[in-house]
């Protein structure tokens, strides 16, 4: 088998090459403005709101064949607050405020994502 | 390539190691970003390629998915987990004998990367969205920290008295 002869140091820097660029792409999705949130059971909106940034707590909750999760919204930010899957990872994930975050609960083919104003471009990023 | 008695017999043993280490690990609580873990069971992946051959790495890991989902995960868990080992299996199996034995934590830096990549593109296909994307560069950066620790780990095993138990 061919080998590939590459320096140590050649290899370190082809890896924070990498970093760099997605610390990039964290910092350049991340300073849009919020307008709303959106929840999607197996990649349908089921429910979209548009008072995030109100000043009182407010629960949704989401019940289906595929599970229960109590959704928490207000002052801007959404979280998980119950889940009855088993691993709870969208409860552990903590809050999003930002466009394009999303929390996602794979076992409940849940999504919700936060919306911003350039709305198309964020679901693709 | 053809499997020895030894062969089997490391396979076997590595695959009761690899199970206990990935369980142990599933025990602690995950970090706030979801899915970001150590992986400390890739050590024993990466020292299977190592003292054994590639072969004998697959069939270990492939056990060792299979056993861990059947006594702690579920079928989503079960998707989770083997696309995101074979993203990182194959991804490693090209580099292994291409790279110095000295650059083993670079291996196992690119199969972290992959496995983070893999597990993207489930959570991408279960929820039938791209948002799950977003979440990439964490975790491509948490795949580049971890697979240096694991990498670094597993170079220690190679250069070490145990470097003559390789099987040829």
């Amino acid at each position: 088998m061919k080998k590939i002869k590459i320096t140590n140091f050649a290899l370190a820097i082809v890896f924070v090459v990498i970093t760099v660029i997605c610390i990039l792409w964290i910092i350049f999705t991340n300073n849009q403005p919020s307008t709303g949130a959106e929840i999607l059971v197996n990649g349908k909106v089921v429910r979209r709101i548009n008072d995030i940034g109100s000043d009182e707590e407010k629960e949704i909750v989401i019940e289906n064949e595929y599970g229960k999760n109590v959704i928490v919204y207000g002052r801007g930010e959404i979280y998980v607050k119950e889940a009855d899957c088993k691993n709870r990872t969208c409860v552990h994930f903590g809050s999003i405020s930002k466009a394009g975050q999303s929390i996602i609960c794979a076992p409940h083919k849940l999504v919700i994502k936060i919306t911003g104003s350039d709305n198309e471009a964020d679901a693709v990023v | 390539m053809k499997l020895s008695a030894k062969k089997i017999t490391l396979v076997g043993v590595l695959t009761a190691v690899s199970l206990t280490i990935y369980m142990v690990e599933a025990q602690f609580p995950t970090a706030p970003i979801g899915g970001i873990k150590l992986g400390l069971a890739n050590v024993v992946t990466l020292a299977a390629m190592l003292f054994a051959d590639r072969l004998c790495a697959g069939i270990m890991l492939l056990l060792r998915i299979i056993l861990a989902s059947a006594f702690y995960g579920t079928l989503v868990s079960f998707a989770f987990s083997v696309t995101g080992g074979l993203f990182a299996y194959l991804a490693m199996c090209l580099l292994i004998n291409r790279l110095d034995k000295k650059q083993i934590w670079a291996v196992s830096v690119t199969g972290g990367i992959f496995h983070n990549i893999g597990q993207i593109s489930v959570a991408c296909f279960i929820t039938g969205q791209g948002v799950a994307a977003a979440l990439l560069p964490y975790l491509i950066i948490s795949g580049i920290a971890t697979g240096l620790f694991t990498g670094l780990l597993a170079q220690r095993l190679w250069f070490s008295p145990l470097q003559k138990f390789k099987i040829n």
